[in-house]
């Protein structure tokens, strides 16, 4: 065993080292590999390198041994089919689980004050296997491909056509149960299956014989892993997952918030966070802002074309009902909330509009706008001089003007 | 009987287990189909068939080559030429059926894709099977039919992804610059299995495949690199929006017009007291948010710095001072141009959270943010956690807790500087 193992080193260490070194580097300096317990990696694009190495470290486990006779030279040995496949996986899996442990280590040792705090021996470890899955995956899957045809470009080859398999596959699945992450991470499984099926008779078989074996591993579990998807209970209609709703927008207040649904993101919900209720709004509505604690400010969207609708809907809580209130235009700019919160000054089509939350009355103040000047383009400022008094910047004069409001 | 039988399915299954194999598909894509809501005829067709094709380009390429190199010694014992030439024909009179079949299949993504303009994708789908063909075809050559359907897949896949990022608009080319761009890259894939198959007759055989692979490489690798560096090239820390951020109630307002050098001049419109102020501040920064009526919140961090400062701008003085500091990505504060939505101040005006673009973040992908609080009184901040991926855009003030909405819902004591995740609501089919 230490013979072939010190084979494997001697073979494979480039690609081995090259894999280590790249995982701790990408880990230590470009964050690839977070000390905060995230399963998420971050969004660098070098978490691809360790990721790319692992791959090719796989894919030249068994390609090179089919090459010019080395694997029947192999087998005139007194050895087992397993010990040859574990002395391949040794090396391999020692980086895969080494590396990380060594990041982990170095980012402690290297953090800022801050936030060593977060960085619990957990929390190190959640990231290390987070990394180790992600290497892991490539790594596994690489050496599935590697034990059929000769050389790395025979192994690449193989590991497209299973790629294109497994991408057909979870799209079917996708169409019909919404999960085909979790079933990707399930196919990825399957070549190793087919490893272990052909090392343990076919390796010196011909690469024909090899491939047909290989297809007939990986694709009845394939099979079988798409058939499940068709099961009922994997169905839509029937998942709890239809009735999550994913809350989106707090009110300043804290007790409010804007919701929507997970797999239907135009409808919206009031979430009323001090009773724990859930109020639906009028569907296809998009969130603009928050006139006020209480007070939601929504637009109307088509779904299909993505078109807004000109003017707002007001949408407010009065003693535990949602009422609402139709701007048919404008009422986009400049939502602000008198000092006292009852009431919402709006910049509706032309003219300043103040909304009272508590009557539902509208009061307008028709302001002139100058043709083409920046004003009636951008709008003019508009403010609350007091809870009775509102002043915006005439846009003919620039003047600030001051309006009392009936009572 | 028995054992004959046997014999003979396991020589039915040796023989046509693949048959058997698709049959058994067949039963729940039937199944499938006959489902309501399983809608398997809008499949991405246009990616799917794609992929069919490249695939199919690189097997075509690499088998042509495979045979026309194996053709060399004969053509060279019995013609007076080149011995390079029939190889060369081959590729040149098949290349062209690559080339046709490209222009086709440009025109049809663009009719399927629903696109507005046609201009570019022929030419696209002109480069994209003509290069998976030329990598094919040149690879063999030089390697073994492995290696040039390897090259000839990626080179078609590499394509496919910008040919899709273009339909989509991911990439920002536009007119010109996309002629131009893939004008270069056309060039390059096109003459490139010639050039090898050249190259092959001048050199040895190792020049002559590293040769290929450094032409296959930058022809592979062009428009990845291209938006890699565009994506990671350091950021100047200026920013290119008008800054303009109003009290809740209007009658404060900050603003900053685009900020076109170093220095940039703030100016605070009070409408209540009628009251204008400019101060000019040395570097960049962004107003955070109103506290009561005197006081402005501004972020601040310096080129290339990996700390963001925290300044408190007293609009009865004027005077500016910083009061804390916290570690942030390089450029976060650029990075993030309406910085000030990801800050907020309690109304009490004692505390404030803010989301700062982590050091361990990344930034392609995804932009990852620290939570702070700020305690305005003691003047001093406090990490409440690290790596959020989605900040939350508003965030509530209910008591002493601040009340975050990411996904779910999260309040942040500012007594304890714990946070917490709230009950999630769940909707309930038919009760609303």
């Amino acid at each position: 065993m230490k013979q072939l193992l010190w084979k494997e080193w001697q073979e494979r260490r480039i690609w081995l080292l090259l894999w280590a070194v790249a995982e701790v580097g990408v880990g230590v300096f470009a964050h690839t590999q977070s000390p905060f317990g995230s399963f998420e990696p971050n969004g660098s694009t070098w978490i691809l390198l360790p990721g790319a190495l692992a791959l090719l470290a796989g894919l030249g486990a068994y390609g090179s041994e089919l090459a010019g006779g080395r694997a029947a030279f192999l087998y005139t040995r007194a050895l087992s089919w397993k010990q040859v496949l574990l002395a391949k996986l040794l090396p391999g899996v020692a980086v895969l689980v080494g590396a990380p442990f060594i990041s982990a280590c170095i980012l402690r040792l290297s953090a800022h004050a801050p936030y060593t705090h977060f960085m619990t021996p957990v929390n190190l470890l959640s990231g290390a296997l987070w990394m180790m899955s992600f290497t892991g995956m490539a790594f596994f899957a690489g050496f599935g491909c590697s034990i059929v045809l000769s050389g790395l470009a025979g192994s690449i080859l193989v590991l497209f056509g299973f790629f294109g398999a497994v991408f057909l596959g979870s799209t079917l699945l996708a169409k019909v149960s919404g999960y085909p992450s979790e079933v990707f991470l399930g196919y990825i499984v399957t070549p190793l299956l087919a490893v272990v099926v052909l090392a343990r008779f076919g390796i010196t078989l011909s690469p024909g014989a090899r491939l047909r074996r290989f297809a007939l591993a990986v694709l009845i579990p394939l099979i079988i892993i798409s058939s499940a998807g068709f099961l009922p209970a994997l169905r839509k209609n029937n998942r709890l997952a239809e009735r999550i709703v994913s809350v989106q927008i707090v009110s300043p207040s804290g007790e409010s918030a804007f919701a929507r649904r997970w797999y239907d993101a135009w409808k919206g919900y009031w979430f009323d966070l001090r009773n724990k209720r859930l109020l639906p709004l009028p569907e296809n509505q998009f969130f603009l802002a928050w006139a006020s604690n209480e007070c939601l400010i929504t637009q109307t969207i088509d779904p299909v074309t993505g078109k807004i609708s000109d003017g707002c809907l007001l949408t407010w809580l009065d003693h535990g009902q949602l009422r609402s209130h139709r701007f048919e235009s404008g009422g986009t700019r400049h939502p602000y909330a008198s000092p006292d919160g009852q009431k919402v000054l709006l910049l509706t089509g032309k003219d300043f509009c103040v909304f009272d939350l508590r009557t539902g009355t509208t009061q307008r103040f028709p302001v002139t706008w100058p043709n083409n000047s920046k004003a009636s383009k951008e709008g003019a400022d508009c403010w609350w001089q007091s809870n009775d008094v509102i002043g915006y910047t005439d846009p003919t004069t620039g003047q600030p003007v001051l309006k009392k409001l009936a009572q | 009987m028995l054992p004959i039988l046997q014999r003979l399915c396991w020589k039915e299954l040796r023989q046509g287990w693949l048959m058997l194999l698709l049959g058994l598909l067949l039963p729940p894509l039937a199944l499938s189909l006959m489902l309501d809501h399983v809608e398997l005829l809008t499949f991405d067709m246009p990616t799917i068939a794609l992929f069919v094709l490249i695939v199919g380009v690189a097997v075509w390429a690499s088998m042509l080559a495979k045979d026309a190199r194996g053709r060399q010694s004969y053509a060279g014992i019995h013609f007076p030429q080149h011995p390079g030439l029939a190889s060369l024909v081959t590729y040149l009179l098949q290349g062209s059926v690559a080339l046709v079949i490209g222009i086709s299949i440009g025109y049809w993504r663009a009719r399927m894709g629903g696109l507005y303009s046609y201009d570019n994708y022929p030419f696209l789908g002109l480069l994209y099977v003509g290069s998976t063909f030329a990598a094919g075809y040149g690879l063999t050559l030089l390697f073994s039919p492995p290696v040039g359907m390897v090259a000839g897949i990626l080179c078609g896949l590499v394509n496919t992804w910008t040919f899709n990022a273009l339909a989509s608009n991911q990439l920002g080319f536009n007119g010109q610059d996309t002629v131009v761009l893939y004008m270069g890259m056309a060039i390059i894939l096109s003459f490139f299995a010639v050039l090898c198959y050249l190259l092959m007759l001048r050199f040895s055989l190792k020049t002559r495949r590293v040769l290929a692979c450094v032409l296959f490489g930058i022809g592979l690798l062009f428009i990845p690199i291209k938006e890699f560096v565009k994506d990671n090239l350091p950021q100047d820390a200026r920013m290119n929006i008008p800054v303009r951020l109003a009290s809740s109630d209007g009658a404060l307002v900050v603003e900053a017009p685009v900020i076109e050098s170093d220095s940039v001049d703030l100016r605070l419109v009070d409408h209540r007291r009628l009251r204008t102020l400019t101060h000019r501040f040395r570097q960049a920064v962004q107003p955070l948010g109103f506290v009561g009526k005197n006081v402005v919140i501004l972020a601040q961090q310096l080129k290339k710095e990996s700390r963001v400062t925290l300044l408190r701008w007293a609009l009865d003085s004027d005077a500016v001072e910083p009061f804390a500091s916290l570690p942030a990505r390089p450029e976060g504060l650029t990075y993030t141009l309406n910085y000030y939505s990801l800050a907020s101040f309690d109304p009490g005006g004692r505390f404030g959270i803010i989301f700062v673009p982590s050091p361990y973040g990344g930034g392609y992908w995804y932009q990852d943010y620290d939570l702070w609080k700020i305690d305005l009184q003691q003047r001093s901040v406090t990490m409440i956690k690290p790596l959020i991926r989605s900040p939350s855009d508003i965030t509530g003030w209910h008591g002493n807790e601040a009340i975050l909405a990411m996904g779910n819902m999260y309040a942040v004591s500012m007594a304890t500087d714990q946070m917490i995740e709230l009950p999630a609501p769940l909707a309930q089919e038919g009760k609303e």
